[in-house]
């Protein structure tokens, strides 16, 4: 008879050898060069903030400072750092990032055919992707760790009466925003990446030209409700009182359009999931 | 002798072309070589017993199990394709390792299997070096570690030996061999006669997705011995390969296809696989690919099927 040690060990080594690819994943992304042209990426805007910042922001700050307070200085620098991360780095690079990363999560694969290695192991299909999305999650993610913390740390130091690390507490705010924009984009593209030859071109087009394709179908609040840049403005708006996100009209609450972003990346993984489980590898 | 595979009126299309047409045959235990030209279906029923994809119509099984998503039966298999990358960013270990890993080997198992993978296909010299940097020899025999890493009782080879320097073909047949005097199992797939009947005894000859033949290969080498053979070669310093080969009367006409490669014509095949190691080997030459043209093949399959035609008629 099995002893209890026994049976746990054998589930301990059943857990830890479906993990495989998950580690793999990730050593994979680590070991890639595009990965590191990536983190480039999305730190070479970071001159240009720079500059601007000194040339122009520290003004206005100082301005902001001397009227209303450091206390509304600082709040201002915090909304333009929303701003910021916003509609530069999500709403532009960001797609590239997901679009770069979640179209080879599988699709290089099937491309390389490396896939077979996989497929012909004691491994159940739809796991695949349930262990390849976290890895990419992580990954993705941690490529914006750096650049939004930078990003935070030179704007914030140019503000009367602050440094850089005044409201660093903002920081995990905008990495969980960028955690909820990469899973999103990047359940998308792992798809595309599956079910597509060469998904390039619609991941550009879903990418960025997503609002005007669902304004062809929807209008008003549901037009905008059907994007994910959207639900990324209203959770960005919830953590800060000042810049332009904070004016903008918004339809539901923060954790309305966290759960809906949550929502999309679990439909697409379970849609992967599904679709690989028939998938002829030809 | 136990049956390992069965394939019951087996169909496959992709499209509108039909990979596998109506293939009822039994595997037994030993070595079984699929032969047939390209296209004639061999890697798709490859796949198809290893359960990358399914069939359209028809039944496949392995030790009488579908072989879909059939996680204990993988555990018994091990599969080599000729088509595909490596994970060229991982040295040999770590992907002989990580595939061990992926197969449920754990701890003292993984370490022995890895080393034991290694060993066998000569590559444990060279187990810390990039995949990428890996020859194509030596790109074929880390896919053969990785496929017999968990110790499988059946082994799966898609063209194992195709555009392989003769020294990498010999120790990859040696390596078949010695797998089936394990007690193991083998299948392989080649569009060339000769490298299957090297190591198999029983073929399953295939032509545009159909069974042409099941059994023994005599009858059928015969036939294929008659007609002339072309063998493309390519190799560092062509000219004097060719005065050297042609002082041999078996050879029929040799013709330059560019300044290292050529087309040999042969009327026995068999002597010119044996002696051209031997010229390889005494000379120094360096040869970059050796191996039958489709052509020749492709026209013994169409007079076998026309041959089978005639008699069904």
């Amino acid at each position: 008879m099995e002893t209890g040690t026994g049976s746990r060990l054998k589930m301990v080594n059943e857990v830890s050898y479906r993990l495989e690819i998950f580690k793999m994943t990730l050593r994979s992304y680590a070991k890639d060069r595009k990965s590191w042209i990536l983190e480039i990426f999305l730190l070479f805007p970071l001159f240009v903030i720079f500059i601007i910042t000194r040339r122009y922001a520290d003004e206005d700050y100082r301005e902001t400072a001397q009227f209303l307070g450091e206390e509304a200085a600082k709040q201002q620098a915090l909304g333009d750092i929303m701003d910021l991360t916003i509609y530069l780095y999500m709403v532009i690079l960001a797609i590239f990032v997901t679009i770069v990363l979640g179209t080879s999560l599988l699709g290089t694969e099937k491309n390389d055919k490396t896939i077979y290695y996989i497929l012909t192991r004691p491994i159940h299909r739809y796991e695949i992707p349930l262990q390849k999305f976290p890895a990419y999650l992580i990954f993705s993610t941690s490529l914006f760790i750096v650049p939004l913390t930078l990003l935070h740390m030179t704007m914030m130091s140019v503000v009367p009466g602050s440094n850089a690390f005044t409201g660093i507490g903002l920081v995990p705010k905008l990495i969980f925003i960028a955690l909820l924009c990469n899973a999103a984009y990047g359940s998308i593209f792992m798809f595309i990446g599956l079910i597509l030859k060469r998904p390039l071109l619609v991941a550009l087009i879903i990418g960025f030209a997503g609002n005007l394709l669902t304004s062809l179908i929807f209008s008003g609040s549901t037009q905008a409700q059907t994007t994910i840049p959207y639900h990324l403005e209203v959770i960005g708006k919830s953590f800060v009182s000042s810049g332009q996100i904070a004016t903008m009209e918004t339809f539901n609450t923060a954790l309305t359009s966290v759960l809906t972003l949550i929502s999309l990346t679990a439909f697409f993984v379970a849609l992967t999931s599904m679709k690989i489980q028939k998938q002829d590898f030809e | 002798m136990r049956t390992i595979v069965r394939l019951e009126n087996v169909s496959k299309w992709f499209g509108e072309v039909v990979a596998v047409n109506n293939l009822t045959c039994d595997l037994k235990g030993g070595i079984t070589g699929f032969l047939g030209p390209n296209g004639a279906g061999k890697t798709t029923t490859l796949k198809m017993i290893n359960g990358i994809i399914a069939p359209n119509l028809g039944r496949v099984t392995v030790f009488g199990e579908d072989p879909w998503d059939n996680m204990e039966l993988r555990k018994k298999i091990g599969v080599v394709f000729e088509m595909g990358n490596l994970y060229d960013w991982m040295t040999g270990e770590d992907f002989v390792r990580t595939m061990g890993r992926l197969s449920g080997l754990r701890s003292e198992d993984l370490d022995k299997g890895v080393e034991r993978a290694l060993k066998i296909a000569n590559l444990y010299e060279a187990k810390n070096r990039r995949l990428k940097g890996y020859s194509h020899g030596m790109r074929q025999k880390i896919k053969i570690s990785q496929a017999i890493v968990h110790d499988p009782q059946i082994l799966i080879l898609d063209e194992p030996l195709g555009g392989l320097d003769p020294i990498s073909r010999r120790y990859i047949s040696d390596l078949i061999r010695d797998w089936e005097k394990e007690g193991k199992d083998l299948i392989m797939s080649s569009h060339v006669l000769h490298e299957v009947e090297a190591v198999a005894k029983k073929i399953v000859l295939l032509f545009q997705g159909k069974l042409l033949a099941q059994g023994s290969i005599e009858a059928i080498r015969r036939l294929i011995d008659e007609r002339p053979h072309t063998i493309k070669v390519k190799i560092d310093k062509p000219k004097e390969f060719v005065k050297e080969i042609l002082e041999y009367d078996f050879i029929s006409s040799v013709v330059f296809l560019d300044k290292d490669s050529l087309i040999v014509r042969t009327k026995n095949p068999e002597e010119f696989y044996t002696v051209f190691p031997q010229i390889v080997a005494n000379k120094g030459f360096e040869v970059e690919f050796m191996g039958v043209t489709d052509e020749s093949l492709e026209a013994v399959f169409k007079y076998l099927t026309m041959r089978t035609k005639r008699t069904s008629m």
